[in-house]
């Protein structure tokens, strides 16, 4: 309204203002606080606008007593104007602190100065407190002394309980910011950091206390720092007041830490940027696990579409499949996106060697969602229509919501075929191995007996050899009529006995060489009769009982003389060795076996002491019973022949109860050969 | 002393010819024949101790009881009538299985392989 720049000025002013007032007070009922009707005067005019002004306009003079007031004080102290002017603070009880107010004038007396009082309490009658900012003029009589002080006060409770709010807040920002656990920073546009948090060090690795604000350059690479600063660009020219950003920042330590930066800018009351908060979130590990999982999952990924076996993925549910590999594309002859349409039976043809293929699999995918994991044989059919033998393996997946079925195919066709030949093969070496088995059996069979041979010939030939000369030496010690006599009937004897045995040894060699050379069908019951029929006359005298049962096996294939020798000594044995006192019973059977076909030939003779003559008993020139006409040929010629059919032959005997002699053949002994 | 010697072998022609080249070498003054083992065992276990002779030339193959049969019968025979005896193994068998069982066995003092040579004879008739 006016301004006050010297004394004079004042002094003019004060008395203008008294003036003022003290002619607007005729015009102005007090008593009413009515505004009178319009005054035309200045004077008037300048009242009005005094009286109405929100201030508060009062003075005061040196006793403290109010010589004007405005209707703004007025309304403040909650009194009719006229009720304030001529009366003090104590006597009003405006205010609680009348003394304090009484001081500041006082000093404004003493002291002749104007006074600026930024921030005053005054406490109301009412006990609230208000704020106010008060000038304080000193106003001078003619004299020059001040006789009155007029204060003009403005309140400014409310911005001052606004700073108090705002102060309020700012501690807990501070505190929201000091004890976050993201890191901020405050940075200006250059990047160098104004603030930061305890977080922010700890994240860098730096000591809070210790550590200067520093720069954010010294903490990014280049490219990060670029990208940065371009975006802090448009920050500042608000573009944008906030954005975000991946930076990369590597501690002091040398550690690299992957953060998510948040920038906000902040501006001014004109809207100019002053300064950028950035709120970093550390997800170094986070992205690491990511990189990982992307790692696993594009090796997995790899794994898969390079496996040489196909696989598919089917949704059970649905019975589609969802995604199928390289080799399955190939497999199939099925790009990837057809087999997204194609359902389990797409890809079987309508029947496998053990059923119907839909119903198969059905059961097949159940069992596996229930958790089983399956691999079997399956006939698949591919998109041109041909067929292939595979090998399907199920396995449930881990989905959590999703029934995924993971189906590995593999092509077997090649294996199954290759399986076939080397069956073959296998079951041919097999054959020759057991061929060869058994010709080494018989090489060994054949060796030993070969060398018994040599052994029996041997011994069989020197005796007689050895009588010969034993009887010559004789005759010519002592070369008379009656020795030469004696010699010639000697040796008549020991050519006999020379002569039967090369034919025996004879006999054996021809089995040995021979026996491959016939083969025929041989029916044992004829066997038996002609048997019987040679023996007649011995099982007349025995009064032989001769019992056989061929129903089992009536024939057998091989050389036929040689079983009919084998049954004829077996049976003239049986025969010869009777008890004299009892008819001779002979049991002949013959049975198959698992493995072998047998022949039994039981008697109940003299029977042999085994413990004695076991070893012997099929020895050449071995005989066990005195006065028997026997020579010790019949079963040496007989096991001869049994071994070269392939057989052996064993005893059992018990004296005089009886003997058991038991003929195994191999099985082959039934078959004809090719 | 009666040089007594048991000749047991089934083959007559080598009984008749031992017996007299034995006789012929004057290398014993009584000599026994025996066809096998068990007429052979029956005679010592019959036969008193004076009698008995002090060497058997015994063959391996005979019929009832061979060599072999007769050596366990043998063991059974009264201690003072083995103390003195000796007993030769004799057979035309070069089976080594034969030789090498004669040669193991504890009885029997040497296995000869027929035919006997004279100088052989005199040998083991050194009474």
């Amino acid at each position: 309204m006016y301004s006050i720049n010297s004394k004079t000025e004042l002094a003019k002013g004060s008395q203008f203002l008294r003036r003022l007032l003290e002619s607007g007070k005729n015009k102005i009922d007090h008593k009413q606080d009515v505004i009178p009707p319009a005054d035309t005067s200045e004077a008037a005019y300048y009242a009005n606008i005094i009286q109405f002004i929100p201030h508060l306009i009062y003075g005061r003079d040196q006793n403290g007593v109010y010589t004007v007031v405005n209707q703004a004080f007025a309304d403040f102290a909650g009194k009719k104007i006229h009720e304030i002017i001529g009366k003090t603070d104590k006597e009003l009880m405006i205010f609680l602190n009348p003394d304090q107010i009484r001081m500041t004038d006082e000093s404004l007396f003493e002291k002749k100065q104007k006074r600026f009082i930024p921030l005053e309490p005054f406490t109301e009658s009412s006990g609230e407190l208000y704020w106010f900012q008060t000038v304080k003029n000193p106003v001078y009589d003619e004299a020059g002394e001040v006789t009155e002080v007029l204060n003009i006060s403005t309140d400014i409770t409310k911005r001052v309980e606004m700073e108090q709010r705002l102060s309020q807040s700012e501690i807990r920002y501070r505190s929201i910011f000091e004890n976050n656990y993201s890191g901020i920073i405050v940075i200006d546009k250059d990047l160098s950091i104004h603030t930061k948090n305890k977080a922010f060090d700890a994240l860098m690795g730096e000591d809070h206390e210790a550590s200067n604000d520093g720069d954010l350059k010294s903490y990014v690479n280049e490219t990060d720092k670029r990208d940065l600063l371009d975006l802090l660009n448009g920050l500042s020219s608000r573009n944008y007041e906030f954005f975000d950003i991946d930076v990369q920042l590597t501690a002091n330590d040398g550690r690299k830490i992957d953060t998510i930066c948040f920038v906000r800018g902040l501006y001014d009351a004109n809207l100019n940027f002053t300064e950028a908060v950035i709120t970093f979130q550390d997800v170094t590990k986070v992205r690491e696990q990511q990189k990982q999982l992307e790692e696993s999952e594009e090796r997995f990924r790899t794994i898969v579409e390079n496996a040489t076996e196909a696989l598919l993925l089917l949704d059970f549910d649905q019975k589609k499949y969802v995604d199928a590999n390289r080799s399955a594309e190939t497999l199939f002859g099925y790009s990837r996106e057809e087999f997204r349409n194609l359902s389990f039976g797409d890809l079987s043809p309508k029947g496998q060697a053990n059923g119907e293929s839909v119903v198969l699999g059905e059961d097949y995918m159940n069992r596996a969602i229930s958790g089983e994991r399956l691999v079997y044989e399956w006939e698949v059919r591919r998109k041109d229509g041909t067929k292939l033998i595979c090998e399907v393996r199920l396995v449930k997946l881990p989905y959590p919501d999703r029934n995924i079925i993971r189906t590995s195919v593999v092509d077997i066709t090649d294996r199954k075929r290759a399986e076939r030949l080397l069956n073959n093969e296998k079951r041919k070496l097999q054959e020759s191995n057991k061929e060869l088995i058994d010709l080494n059996f018989k090489l060994g069979n054949q060796t030993k007996q070969l060398q018994e041979f040599a052994y029996i010939a041997s011994h069989n030939l020197r005796s007689p050899a050895g009588n010969i000369r034993a009887l010559l030496d004789f005759y010519q010690a002592d070369p008379s009529e009656e020795n030469l006599n004696f010699l010639l009937e000697k040796l008549d004897v020991v050519a006999t006995d020379l002569m039967d045995t090369i034919n025996d040894l004879a006999e054996v060699v021809k089995i040995k060489n021979e026996v491959s050379k016939e083969h025929t069908s041989i029916e044992l019951q004829k066997v038996m009769e002609k048997v019987k029929d040679s023996l007649s006359e011995a099982i007349k005298n025995k009064n032989a009982v001769i019992n056989y049962d061929f129903t089992g096996v009536e024939k057998i294939y091989g050389p036929k003389t040689y079983v009919e020798s084998i049954f004829l000594n077996l049976t003239s044995n049986a025969i010869k060795y009777s008890k004299d006192d009892v008819p001779a019973i002979i049991d002949i059977v013959a049975e198959k076996t698992e493995n072998h076909f047998c022949i039994t030939v039981k008697d109940n003779g003299l029977g042999i002491d085994l413990k004695k003559h076991g070893s012997k008993l099929f020895g050449l020139r071995k005989t066990f019973h005195r006065d028997k006409d026997s020579r010790g040929v019949g079963l040496f010629i007989t096991k001869a022949q049994v071994e070269s059919l392939g057989g052996t032959i064993k005893v059992e005997s018990e004296p005089n109860v009886g003997s058991s002699f038991m003929i195994e053949f191999p099985l082959s002994i039934l078959e004809k050969k090719q | 002393m009666m040089r007594r010697l048991a000749i047991i072998d089934d083959d007559t022609i080598f009984q008749f010819t031992t017996k007299v080249k034995i006789e012929k070498l004057n290398l014993a003054d009584e000599i026994k024949i025996f066809g096998d083992g068990e007429q052979i065992f029956q005679y010592l276990n019959e036969t008193i101790l004076a009698d008995l002779p002090s060497i058997l030339l015994l063959d391996i193959n005979m019929p009832i009881a061979d060599g072999w049969d007769f050596l366990e019968m043998y063991e059974s025979l009264d201690a003072d009538k083995k103390e003195n005896m000796k007993i030769y193994m004799l057979s035309s068998s070069i089976n080594p299985v034969d030789v090498e069982k004669a040669d193991a066995h504890p009885r029997i003092t040497k296995y000869i392989t027929k035919p006997i040579q004279d100088q052989v004879l005199q040998e083991i008739l050194a009474f």
